[in-house]
């Protein structure tokens, strides 16, 4: 550990005297270059691939805002870690990126600059998003962030084995929440004893928070912009309070809830420890189904796509989101080290209003990365490969990036039926009071640190149900207040109230 | 002149390598904002420090730190001297050219692979141990905190060992053989041999790698503590060390300056150490002392 801070160290010496060195060379006329951070999914794009994209997409951009393109796909599960990287070292050029870390992490650190003066440039890209969508961009008056147009909450689906949930004779249509759910398991779990009833959706999480904190749960839990796993301080039920939530009632009984489906044998055991997801372990004829979240309308073509193996699958729809500042966690703002930031801008605007632009990123160059068959409906489907070319195998592609990038409504395939639910749920979910409320924790910078210590010491193995909470919880509460959570709420609630005075 | 000339590689990357970042200690102390730059950010004193001292996490990973290489260090050395002798008695037959490379192949595994292999043991479904060694009461290993310092210790010992005997089968190798002909001849045991002649003149090596070993003893085996115990946080009691710690704590905030607070308080504290070890070694015996 030593010599990689020791090495962050040496390499931010050097991106000193590089950024001096550079300072001299900004171009005042031409052609900027802009370097774009983008996070994809699953399989990366090819250097000759990126390279071949970059070149068409120069072609269409120089003539139009002056700008050559420079690609930076990053493997999203490691994008944060790999996005502050490159950010602290500063000897490479970051024009645009996701902020995914929180907004006012990246204000405070003087890693993003305002978009103030570029307001004209991106005025399109906010006209077609309303100022109501950009609510969580401003932090003290200033425009910081683009948010990634898209259904910013889920609807959240239980995918499931058809031919298991057919044998238990339940209806699906009838789950309509979390708690739901439990006969279902239980009725496959006497069944089919040696398979799980319910996996991972991702490693060490079953989504029995994330899918239980919406308004099914009958309560409005606002997170005020942290997430359930880096909460420190909520607001539960629209009572301008802010409240440590793993103490809160709403907390206990979902823990309490994984804890007994643990015990009944419904979860898979030692989740919180195993790299196992739930849909390798479907497509291995080991699991039941998972619960998880997605913007877009659930179809049989949607559902049997191949991510769950040979299986049929079906699903229920047991939970929705409130929408609240988190939701605008994807979204796009520009480096402090951003050589020409107004031709960053010009650019963003056109990943909110450009088509082309945005297709040709998502979907690479037509011919070689995809092909556009007989009869293709632009609004409704995806291209295809080209003959004998899977996702793994073709020089570019960035589709699955689609849920986090620019404009969603743009791209091929999202434009029709998506476009519909998506905004569907951006117009009609449950919002929470607070939206747009940022808080800013440079105060307790310290107490943060340390809380989220705590949390990862309990939080996992609390939501995987592998820990009793009526042992774990009291001390997991104790220690949380040991080391500080009072404090940042009470700095939160302040801020709050200052917020809430602002508005009337 | 030919002496420094032929020190000029190793002294130029000694000071490019390990001299020229120091001047970035002063962000430990600094409130980072990139706009501003470094020298620009604002000075904050020792609040960067603070987060290592909040909680009582402080005290168990000091605890475990400390704990832990001591340990290490004592049955480092311990293992790795007899292995060394041992492998010595066997002299240059097929069988030592065989169990080199094995005693020495699991210090060459990744620690996540080695990750791998413990959970292969250890997983309670259909791991090795609960299959095969307890059927009848299944433990579920990464909920129960005490096992850990016995499953790490065990598997820093099975990952270190080999690789630490090399130095000290080396140092062997350069004792005199005229020492043992000697010995021999005046009709010494084996055992009167290693025990008057072999671990004498291994002493001085000993001292050295003890004292190199005390500079670290704030450093952990990332890896190690970090991979193994597979990150849960049930596990944290036993397997928190300083370095897990910084990085659990400052992954998510890529605080440069709070990463460089932890960096330079390990440090500062293995230097005191060393020089606190090195002292009482002059005062036993000055002969083996460091410098």
């Amino acid at each position: 550990m030593k010599r990689r801070f020791v090495s962050t160290l040496l390499a931010f010496v050097m991106a000193m005297v590089f950024v001096v060195s550079q300072t001299g060379m900004a171009s005042g006329e031409g052609v900027s270059t802009v370097a774009l951070y983008y996070p994809v999914y699953f399989n990366m794009p090819s250097e000759a691939g990126i390279a071949n994209v970059e070149a068409a997409l120069d072609k269409y951009l120089e003539p139009k805002i002056g700008v050559h393109i420079k690609l930076h796909p990053l493997d999203m599960f490691q994008y944060t870690d790999q996005i502050n990287l490159v950010l602290s070292a500063g000897d490479e050029q970051v024009d645009i990126f996701m902020p995914m870390a929180g907004l006012s992490n990246y204000v405070n650190k003087g890693q993003i600059i305002a978009m103030d003066d570029y307001v004209k440039e991106l005025a399109p890209a906010i006209e077609l998003m309303g100022e109501e969508f950009m609510k969580s961009s401003y932090i003290n008056g200033s425009l910081y962030s683009l948010p990634v147009y898209k259904a910013n909450t889920f609807q959240w689906y239980f995918m499931c084995r058809k031919d298991l949930a057919d044998e238990t004779g339940i209806d699906l249509s009838t789950i309509k929440s979390v708690q739901d759910l439990e006969p279902l398991l239980e009725a496959v779990h006497e069944k089919h004893p040696e398979i799980y009833p319910l996996g991972p959706t991702n490693p060490n999480d079953f989504q029995l928070v994330a899918a239980a904190d919406g308004p099914e749960c009958g309560v409005d839990i606002d997170y005020l912009g942290d997430n359930p796993d880096t909460c420190t301080g909520a607001v539960i039920g629209n009572t301008d309070k802010v409240e440590n939530f793993y103490a809160s009632d709403a907390f206990r009984e979902m823990v309490e809830r994984a804890y007994s489906w643990n015990q009944k044998g419904l979860l898979m055991p030692e989740a919180s420890v195993s790299p196992d997801i739930a849909s390798d372990l479907i497509a291995a004829g080991r699991c039941f189904g998972s619960i998880i979240g997605y913007g877009y309308p659930m179809s049989d073509a949607m559902a049997n796509s191949g991510t769950y193996g040979d299986y049929t699958m079906t699903w229920a729809e047991p939970a929705t989101d409130l929408m609240q500042s988190s939701a605008f966690n994807n979204q796009f703002s520009i480096g402090y080290n951003s050589a020409d930031p107004a031709a960053a801008a010009r650019l963003m605007n056109l990943l909110w209003t450009d088509e082309y632009v945005v297709n040709t990123i998502i979907y690479g160059l037509e011919g070689e990365d995809y092909v556009i068959p007989e009869g293709f409906d632009p609004i409704n489907s995806m291209p295809d490969y080209p003959e004998g070319m899977a996702a793994e195998t073709v020089p570019y592609q960035a589709r699955i990036s689609c849920g986090c990038f620019g404009n969603n409504f743009l791209m091929y395939g999202f434009m029709g039926d998506v476009k519909d639910f998506g905004m569907n749920l951006i117009n009609n979910s449950r919002k929470s009071q607070y939206l747009g409320f940022l808080y800013d924790g440079s105060n307790c910078k310290t107490e943060i640190t340390a809380v989220n210590t705590v949390i990862k010491q309990y939080y996992i193995s609390l939501v995987t149900g592998e820990l009793n909470p009526a042992d774990i919880l009291p001390v997991f509460i104790e220690e949380l207040e040991d080391a500080g959570i009072n404090d940042i709420i009470a700095d939160k609630q302040a801020q709050l109230d200052a917020w809430l005075a602002a508005r009337k | 002149m030919p002496f420094f000339g032929l020190m000029a590689p190793a002294l130029i990357y000694i000071f490019i390598n390990n001299y020229l970042p120091m001047f970035g200690v002063f962000i430990a102390f600094k409130n980072i904002n990139y706009s501003k730059g470094i020298f620009g950010s604002d000075w904050i004193g020792f609040k960067n420090f603070e987060f290592l001292f909040k909680t009582k996490d402080a005290y168990i990973m000091l605890r475990n730190t400390l704990g832990y290489n001591l340990l290490f260090i004592v049955l480092g050395i311990v293992l790795s001297v007899s292995l060394a002798i041992l492998m010595n008695e066997i002299g240059k037959t097929l069988l030592a050219k065989i169990a080199q490379p094995i005693i020495i192949f699991p210090n060459m595994i990744s620690m996540v692979i080695v990750a791998y292999i413990g959970f292969a043991f250890l997983n309670s479904q259909t791991g090795f141990i609960n299959k095969s060694i307890l059927p009848g009461s299944p433990i579920s290993w990464y909920s129960k905190a005490q096992y850990w310092p016995y499953i790490l210790t065990v598997v820093h010992i099975w990952k270190v060992t080999g690789y630490g005997s090399i130095i000290y089968m080396a140092s062997i190798g350069g004792i005199d053989k005229e020492l043992f002909e000697a010995a021999r001849v005046d009709g010494a045991s084996r055992w009167r041999q290693i025990l008057h002649i072999t671990l004498p003149l291994l002493k001085p090596t000993v001292i050295i790698m003890v004292l190199m070993s005390i500079s670290k003893i704030f450093n952990s085996d990332f890896g190690l503590f970090y991979q193994v115990p597979m990150n849960s946080g049930v596990l944290y009691k036993t397997t928190q060390t300083i370095d897990t710690y910084v990085y659990r704590a400052l992954m998510e905030q890529s605080d440069i300056g709070m990463s460089s607070a932890a960096s330079l308080f390990q440090s500062v504290v293995g230097f005191v150490l060393v020089i606190v070890a090195n002292q009482i070694v002059a005062k036993v015996d000055a002969d083996n002392r460091l410098f």
